[in-house]
């Protein structure tokens, strides 16, 4: 297979290797949070607030218009954001995987019903059904996850299907069969451990987009709910506050125009790297 | 000079046209000195194998060249000249006065356009003719090229209509400005074999009429039934040139000789039959120093391998470059 | 070509279903009926309201009711706002909201082409780099994130332009913004989508056929190479409507522009169940209709489809 070189190309990818560097990056000072920070996140300085970056006595980015530490609050968004856009990615992978693996798998008229759904599913607006769906259900961080994880399914199981309906002409597939394996054992066992490599690209392309939608719900003040907060919730105070405290906005939107660009390269490079046209 | 007699009706007079490619690995020279001239309803078959630069030549005389190529020498066409033409009298030449005929009809018609559309574009463009009196004109350039049904075809698409159908609507848009001169390049090679010969016998009624067609192509036979002349290239060069039938009644340049050999001939099919030339087509980038076919010449010698030979007059209006030509050998 | 359009109209009517009853299930099987907020009422009051909704009769049946009140444009009574319908409030904030959506959608045609097309014809040169860059900041960088800076620059620091509102509706210096905040993430995709195709576009051997029938530069693109550059950018349109609607909720929520997207937020913070349930089902059949007319068009600029 030209898995390896396809690896070792991305590696000789400056742009791609960017990309994976701020990833980690973000992702050390979201982990570490805590102890890079000077102060609680939610403690409040009545002495400053709205104060502007304060690099002696440790409020990097400044304060917010409740005189509380954005850089901590940054950091803590990030724990947020990375959160839910793995948690989400996690479930549409669950889903998206049974779901792509079992039509590939059955084939015929399944297949096609089953296709249909999401050929139907994916012309829908989704960030509407994520927002009716936590007016219902409330607005809890797992079901913020869980919601956009329920709704951004769709392309993984039409890479996941794709891949199982080659697969399944494979001899080993045949042997299984001929052995009598039964077809939960055959997906469980023999297609689903080999759908790996396609599905961590489209995990890297899924992430993005749940942190983005994470953001747009926080900012619209129907996500994450204080005293939690993301990156999106940073932005909406931000906006609401940019004439006095700028700096509210841009440090936590840069923090996601970031990830998103470093997501972006990095996605751009394992495709490259994947399927090499030039 | 017996040999040309139509010296007055000559239409296109190339001479030592030299067509370079500027490229990361360096300069590749894909047409190196070629000369020839043409005179009103004659046809020339320019032969050879896959990248000779027989297309490029057809290319540089249409000035279709990408940006890093670099054309040196002299194309003279109805009198004038064509290098260094600024763009928008070329654009007013081509098309209209001469024409290019593609080899592949699949890919050379836009697939988003009616047939109307793309022959009358021409006649709009270049006569300033309305869309009615372009549509009749057009209507009559579809019945020239035999086409059945032509009011119907004008409404379709390309992908509507046959090969063969297809390779008519593209010669009828080369046709339809009557051109003095028709550039065709590999006309048939994409197209089924009886087609082939409805196409070809399309491209003799256009040089009746008056058209001088130049005719790239790598079947010898499509030559032998439509040429008056013929030029073989190889490595960017003329290696063999006349009138077709003496160079192929009587090849003197080795690799004529084993293009010739190569063909099936109906005379001989007990024989062991083709024989194709040994050994590959030349590197661009990496010539031999001397005579570029010097690796594969079953001839060649030591000053074939140190001095490239000149294409000189031989007899019989034929031009050959080989230092074995006409056994004087080495230096002429 | 009728066959064709009415083909592609039934198609589009199980997604209209799908949509309708996605609502529907949310709505009914969720926990926490719109009843349960916390109030204390009397199970005689609480029984009383039921039966008004219609919320006592079987699943299957407030379903059925429910199709029909759709197919007579009647979305329910707003939960939170007394003194209108969400048919009324639809009505009331669609047409500004059109008007945002349709003005952003033109602008990132025109300028996503022209940028597109631009970058291509100067491949791989510096002016080629700028558009990639800038196509990039425009995915990177969210209309959240995009619209309260072009305010903060164009409205409150240069003074420009009107940091918010509508206007009177006729005002276009109150539109810019809002409109430019809308586009821009749609500019940067047609950008980087035509720039593409119009590339693979210039390589084809048609576009050689029409230079050598002598035609200008200028026919050569507008007539050749567009119409097959423009294709992905059609099939886009789909997404891009999906975009705008999207977007226009945060626009609308930044700029404090009346229309559906403002109506739509404020329901979903005072979990107004009927108001946004209908504002779901109103833009999702937008969309589906939307997408009708793309599909349509895309036969029509593409021939080897409508005549397959």
């Amino acid at each position: 297979m030209t898995a390896d070189s396809g690896w070792r190309r991305l590696l000789r990818n400056p742009m791609a290797m960017a990309g994976l560097t701020v990833l980690g990056l973000i992702l050390l000072l979201a982990l570490f949070g805590p102890f890079l920070a000077a102060h609680e996140i939610d403690e409040v300085f009545w002495d400053r607030i709205g104060a502007p970056p304060d690099f002696a006595a440790g409020f990097y980015f400044g304060t917010d218009a409740n005189g509380r530490d954005l850089f901590a609050r940054t950091l803590a968004g990030a724990r947020v954001s990375l959160l839910v856009g793995t948690a989400a990615s996690l479930i549409s992978l669950v889903i998206g995987v049974t779901y792509g693996a079992i039509a590939g798998y059955l084939g015929g008229r399944i297949d096609a019903v089953m296709m249909r759904i999401v050929d139907i599913l994916y012309s829908l607006p989704f960030v509407f059904f994520v927002i009716l769906l936590t007016v219902y259900v409330g607005r809890s961080l797992s079901t913020i996850f869980i919601t956009i994880g329920a709704v951004i399914w769709l392309d993984m199981a039409r890479i996941v299907r794709g891949q199982t309906l080659s697969l399944k002409q494979r001899e080993f597939i045949e042997a299984a069969r001929a052995f009598g394996a039964t077809d939960r054992r055959i997906i469980l066992r023999h297609i689903i451990p080999n759908l790996w490599g396609p599905v961590i690209i489209s995990m890297l392309l899924v992430i993005p987009d749940a942190i983005l939608t994470e953001s747009f719900l926080s900012f619209l003040g129907l996500g994450v709910q204080e005293p939690n907060t993301s990156w999106g919730v940073l932005i909406g105070d931000g906006a609401q506050n940019m004439m006095e405290t700028p700096w509210m906005l841009l440090f936590p939107g840069a923090f996601l125009a970031l990830t998103l660009l470093a997501f972006n390269f990095l996605g751009d490079g394992l495709r490259d790297a994947m399927d090499p046209k030039e | 000079m017996e040999a040309e007699p139509r010296q007055d009706r000559i239409v296109l007079n190339v001479s030592n046209l030299t067509t370079r490619f500027l490229t990361p690995r360096g300069t590749v020279t894909a047409v190196d000195g070629v000369s020839f001239s043409l005179a009103a309803g004659e046809t020339l078959g320019i032969v050879g194998e896959s990248g000779c630069g027989k297309s490029q030549t057809l290319f540089s005389i249409m000035g279709l060249l990408p940006s890093n190529a670099r054309v040196g020498g002299s194309i003279g066409f109805e009198g004038q000249e064509l290098i260094g033409l600024p763009p928008g009298e070329m654009n007013r030449l081509r098309g209209i006065r001469l024409a290019l005929v593609f080899q592949d009809p699949m890919t050379a018609l836009n697939p988003y356009l009616t047939v109307e559309r793309q022959l009358c574009e021409v006649l709009e463009y270049h006569k300033g003719l309305s869309r009615a009196d372009a549509r009749a004109e057009a209507l009559e350039a579809l019945r020239r090229v035999h086409m059945p049904e032509p009011e119907r075809q004008l409404r379709r698409y390309p992908h509507e209509l046959s090969g063969g159908m297809r390779q008519r609507v593209v010669i009828a848009m080369a046709m339809i400005g009557k051109p003095a001169l028709l550039l065709a390049d590999e006309p048939t090679t994409a197209l089924d074999v009886t087609i082939q010969a409805e196409i070809l016998d399309l491209l003799a009624e256009q040089s009746d009429s008056g058209t001088a067609i130049v005719l790239v192509t790598h079947d010898l036979g499509v030559v032998a039934r439509l040429c008056d002349r013929v030029a073989v290239m190889y490595a960017g060069r003329v290696v063999e040139q006349g009138p077709t039938r003496a160079v192929f009644h009587a090849p003197r340049h080795p690799y004529t000789q084993g293009l010739l050999a190569a063909l099936p001939r109906l005379d001989d099919l007990a024989s062991a039959g083709r024989k194709p030339i040994e050994g590959q087509p030349p590197d661009l980038l990496a010539l031999p120093p001397g005579c570029a076919f010097s690796p594969r010449c079953p001839l060649a010698d030591g000053p074939c391998r140190e001095m490239s030979p000149e294409l000189l007059s031989r007899d019989g209006g034929c031009a050959v470059a080989c230092h074995h030509a006409d056994g004087r050998g080495g230096v002429s | 070509m009728l066959s064709i359009l009415l083909k592609r109209f039934f198609g589009a009517i199980p997604t209209l279903f799908v949509i309708i009853t996605l609502t529907f299930l949310m709505m009914r099987l969720t926990p926490g009926g719109p009843f349960d907020t916390g109030r204390v009422v009397s199970p005689e009051v609480q029984a009383n309201l039921m039966r008004a909704y219609h919320l006592d009769e079987p699943l299957f049946s407030q379903y059925l009711r429910y199709l029909g009140d759709l197919a007579r444009g009647d979305f329910g009574p707003s939960f939170t706002s007394k003194d209108f319908s969400v048919t009324q409030l639809i009505r009331q904030g669609f047409p500004v909201s059109l008007q945002l959506g349709l003005s952003a959608m033109a602008m990132a045609l025109v300028v996503g082409l022209g940028l597109g097309t631009f970058g291509a014809l100067h491949r791989n040169r510096p002016s080629d780099h700028a558009v990639i860059v800038f196509a990039m900041v425009g995915i990177i960088v969210p209309s959240f994130v995009m619209a309260p800076i072009l305010t903060l620059v164009f409205g409150v620091t240069l003074h420009w332009l009107p940091a918010g509102g509508w206007g009177d509706g006729h005002q276009l210096s109150y539109k810019i913004l809002p409109v430019v905040a809308l586009a821009l993430p749609r500019i940067s995709s047609i950008a980087r989508l035509s720039r593409s195709s119009m590339i693979e576009a210039l390589e084809q051997p048609f576009i050689r056929t029409a230079y050598a029938k002598g035609l200008p530069r200028r026919l050569v693109l507008f007539r050749h190479a567009m119409r097959a550059a423009i294709l992905p950018v059609v099939s886009y349109l789909g997404p891009a409507t999906a975009g705008i609607i999207t977007g226009s909720i945060v626009v609308e929520q930044v700029f404090s522009i009346p229309g559906i997207g403002r109506y739509f937020v404020d329901a979903a913070l005072n979990r107004d169940y009927t108001l946004v349930a209908g504002v779901v089902v109103f833009y999702g059949c937008i969309i589906v209709l939307f997408n009708l007319i793309v599909d349509i068009l895309y036969g029509v600029l593409d021939p080897r489809v409508s005549r397959r």
